[in-house]
């Protein structure tokens, strides 16, 4: 008797593999976890490119990420394809990014977290430039955390991933002249901070 | 002759241009997959109660009249008047329940 079935060949994923990434779509969306995988390989980079704005330190942005696929996988079959589907993705994204800040403000306020994978890269000997950005990002970082998470979310989105006005309202689901007025704010409040901490050259 | 931009401008600009938790660092494709899938496992809908939790506030609110307009209506029509009372309303419901009170 054997323990194994000897006689189960490999499937050939190759033969069921759709060609476009609507089809990949439709199937995931009818609940079929290996199309879904394959569209998140996919989809993984703009989501952790987003998600790592507002995340602190890996393993909060890789808990961010992961719960983001969640949301997106539960919410696929409510997509109903009047919009493309990386619209739908981002919407998603987006606001599952401000359901995370809403949740980790209060702890944010009493916690200080240290990412050792970013000091790593300061160690990185002759990249000036490098560390002058990573320095400048720390800096907007401090003045971020000092935004309501609304104020937040349209700084990132407008000034940090240099998305227009019509796609943050998009992605938001706020009016055009809602962001606009909140950028205007926003950026208000970051300069005013700014000088509070005493960061004038 | 443009003004200088203020310097949280310049600071956003060199912002924009770093990436945080960079790719060069992002976990492999296989670890990823791994981790997702047991994250999709984890969180399979389960039952009814995952069904009643995934109902929207609005909905439920919706649903709060037709509750109370069906529990009205089953009140008229067993007894065509409404309970007098708390001990009233204790009483008719009891007799409903197939229990010897």
């Amino acid at each position: 008797m054997f323990f194994f079935d000897t006689t189960r060949t490999t499937p050939t994923v190759e033969r069921e593999m759709p060609e476009s990434e609507s089809e990949w779509v439709a199937r995931a969306a009818k609940g079929d976890e290996e199309a879904f995988v394959r569209l998140a390989a996919a989809w993984r980079p703009r989501i952790w490119a987003t998600a790592s704005r507002f995340a602190r330190s890996r393993p909060e942005l890789e808990d961010l990420v992961q719960d983001l696929f969640v949301k997106l996988w539960r919410g696929l079959p409510g997509y109903r394809g009047n919009a493309p589907v990386e619209h739908w993705m981002m919407k998603v994204t987006v606001r599952g990014c401000y359901d995370f800040l809403r949740a980790q403000r209060r702890r944010r306020e009493s916690e200080t977290l240290f990412d050792p994978t970013e000091r790593r890269e300061e160690r990185d000997p002759g990249d000036e430039r490098a560390r002058t950005r990573r320095e400048a990002w720390e800096t907007v970082r401090l003045l971020l955390e000092r935004l309501d998470p609304k104020d937040r979310l349209v700084i990132t989105l407008l000034d940090l991933e240099e998305r227009g006005v019509r796609e943050t309202a998009a992605l938001t689901g706020w009016s055009e002249a809602n962001v606009k007025v909140r950028v205007h704010r926003a950026r208000k409040k970051m300069r005013d901070h700014f000088h509070e901490l005493g960061l004038d050259p | 002759m443009t003004p200088d931009p203020h310097p949280l401008d310049r600071l956003l600009a060199e912002a924009r241009l770093h990436r945080p938790f960079s790719e060069t660092v992002e976990p492999s494709a296989f670890g990823f997959e791994t981790r997702l899938r047991a994250a999709l496992a984890a969180n399979a809908p389960g039952g009814f109660a995952d069904c009643l939790a995934s109902l929207s506030w609005r909905f439920s609110a919706a649903c709060l009249p037709l509750a109370l307009a069906a529990a009205l209506f089953l009140a008229m029509s067993h007894r065509h008047s409404l309970p007098d009372g708390v001990g009233g309303l204790v009483t008719q419901w009891a007799g409903l329940l197939p229990l010897g009170i």
